[in-house]
């Protein structure tokens, strides 16, 4: 499903996030990336560095918006400052869609900046499935949730997390993040099949894939995206694009990143498994 | 549509009644050797607590699943304002600077959808609990004034700047300008700029170790020089997108602040000639002077026009002694 609706209808190939120790690089260098990701709330500023870097980056590069403070499972109400900012960023960098987190992270008000995981009941359901048509409607952009990384399993939930995150993405008509790595680390910290899980989402709704690392901790793993993708994980994604073709791809390395060409090589990979899968695809046909 | 079974939620808590208890436990602050604490706000047992809302698995309890998430929330805020405030941290050394981070941030969490804005409060904050800073109360307002003003320069917006032809067409004594949104004046009492670059030298030349936090209790190594006791009249700006702090002359930042508050350029003129007088300096060479002052000033781009719509934003950029 490289391009459909969810997407905006773009078919970008493999992407890179767009962080600061690789500024410089980028500039200088213009390495052959399909396209760059960006953290939105990092650009919703009033001026300075972060626009010039972006607005040079946009000369030569697509650029997607992905968002870190949109909490769709929150109860509190928008803020529509945020919202009209982040409107005026979509405009600025034209990114034909824009993806936040199957989450929540505030309340009353203040605001964790982590990514809480939420309890999968029918309330839950519905509260994020409204906020995220109202954020659908106000950007008039399509938007993609993505499954993230979880450390606790609520007792009041009523349904798996990969029922859950079809049940949001049907609700809202919604697409989807899929992050492999997330999915593969919350199936080690609450013991289910990770493929369990991406053959049962509604994975024609996928926009966009992440990858990225991993670390193991005291009896959980941490996604970390501070190394390498793991095996387990490359596994995962060759069988997701195994089932629905090229599709656009974001290679994420957040911390202790290294140099640029140690992430564009990372991000190589997936365009190996990528073309393998179409071959494969081709010749079958 | 995917079909949901048992998914009638007639039981268990509501979504409210979830956040509320997962905000509460996450956003406590952590025992002293960065643990969740045991003990529940009504002094019950958390372990007890924890089960009712999380589950638990073969490897991690209730409690430990939810500390996970209890460590990230402190973690990340405190490194956050470590990185804004690195001159505050070294002048209160790392541990009062945790305190005090903990301490506003229990009265100031996080408000706003990004961490830049995470200090915002801070200086009120101290103003308001200065034994949090005692003895250096004085040193610490301004420390937090000026690393403040930098976070404003990095990305506070920018308004079109007045070109050298425009001073010339308007009537003095109806020559308004403001300042940048992004520049702010500071009448400080210590060489702060000195001493953040001393600082930024220092944690370069001990990079990774200086960086660790919550590894070691004693300080890395040796810190910079202490601040010393200089009055200074500093504009904290940025040119070509970098933040710099300039030193001006005591007339200069005086008929800067005046035409920062709005005053036309005859009034903020009069400030400066009349500070120059109580001062027992001469005003023979002010007149050269303000034509030196204002060619720099428009070649860094520091003035504009003073537009009824800009007004707000305009008068923000902020002279603070």
């Amino acid at each position: 499903m490289p391009a459909n609706r969810f997407n905006g209808y773009s078919d970008l190939g493999i992407g890179i996030g767009l962080r600061i120790p690789h500024y410089a690089h980028i500039l200088t260098n213009q390495p052959g990336i399909d396209w760059f990701e960006i953290i939105s709330e990092n650009f919703m500023v009033g001026g300075g560095r972060p626009l010039e870097i972006l607005d040079a980056v946009l000369e030569r590069y697509p650029v997607i918006q992905h968002g870190v403070s949109l909490y769709f499972g929150s109860l509190d109400p928008f803020d529509k400052s945020q919202l009209e900012s982040l409107k005026r960023l979509t405009l600025r960098t034209k990114t034909p869609f824009v993806s936040d987190h199957l989450c929540w992270g505030s309340f009353g008000g203040a605001v964790s900046h982590d990514l809480l995981p939420l309890p999968y009941t029918k309330e839950a359901v519905n509260n994020t499935a409204d906020r995220i048509r109202y954020v659908q409607d106000f950007l008039s952009l399509p938007v993609a949730v993505e499954n993230v990384s979880s450390y606790l399993e609520y007792t009041d939930s009523t349904m798996t997390e990969w029922q859950f995150l079809s049940a949001v993405a049907e609700k809202a008509d919604c697409g989807i993040l899929l992050d492999v790595n997330n999915v593969f680390v919350s199936s080690r910290n609450h013991d289910f099949d990770p493929y369990a899980y991406l053959d049962n989402i509604p994975l024609q709704r996928t926009a966009q894939i992440h990858l990225a690392g991993h670390s193991e901790r005291d009896g959980y793993l941490l996604d970390t995206h501070d190394n390498f993708v793991k095996e387990e994980v490359w596994q995962l994604y060759r069988h997701v694009v195994g089932i629905i073709g090229p599709t656009n791809t974001l290679l994420e390395w957040d911390a202790h990143i290294p140099d640029f060409d140690v992430v564009h090589n990372e991000a190589r990979k997936a365009k190996a498994i990528i073309t393998e899968a179409f071959t494969t695809a081709s010749t079958d046909s | 549509m995917v079909s949901i079974t048992n998914a009638e939620d007639n039981v268990g808590h509501s979504l409210g009644e979830l956040q509320s208890f997962i905000w509460q436990a996450i956003s406590r602050p952590l025992a002293d050797d960065f643990v969740m604490q045991e003990r529940w706000i009504d002094g019950s047992d958390l372990s007890v607590k924890s089960e009712e809302f999380v589950q638990s698995n073969s490897r991690l309890t209730s409690f430990e699943r939810l500390e996970i998430y209890n460590q990230q929330y402190w973690y990340r805020l405190l490194d956050c304002l470590e990185d804004d405030f690195p001159g505050l941290s070294a002048v209160l050394g790392r541990e009062r600077f945790e305190q005090l981070s903990i301490e506003y941030l229990k009265s100031y969490p996080s408000m706003s959808f990004t961490l830049r804005d995470i200090g915002r409060e801070l200086l009120g904050f101290i103003l308001s609990h200065p034994a949090l800073v005692e003895p250096h109360f004085d040193l610490s307002c301004q420390m937090v004034r000026f690393e403040w003003a930098q976070i404003v320069a990095f990305d506070g917006p920018a308004l079109e700047p007045i070109a050298q032809d425009y001073i010339l067409k308007v009537p003095p004594h109806q020559l308004r300008v403001c300042l940048q949104p992004y520049i702010t004046l500071l009448e400080l009492e210590f060489s702060l700029d000195e001493y953040s670059n001393a600082l930024k030298r220092h944690q370069r030349e001990h990079g990774e170790a200086a960086g660790e936090r919550r590894c070691c209790s004693a300080e890395v190594a040796e810190q910079p020089p202490w601040p010393v006791p200089d009055r200074l009249f500093l504009v904290v700006h940025r040119h070509d997108n970098i933040v710099f702090f300039k030193r001006l002359e005591p007339a200069a930042f005086e008929l800067l602040s005046a035409l920062s508050e709005g005053q036309p350029l005859t009034d903020a003129l009069s400030c400066a000639v009349s500070y120059l007088e109580n001062a027992g300096q001469s005003t023979d060479d002010l007149t050269e002077s303000v034509q030196n002052w204002f060619k720099l000033w428009i070649r860094l781009n520091w003035l504009c026009k003073l537009d009824s719509a800009d007004l707000p934003t305009c008068l923000s950029a902020t002279k603070v002694g």
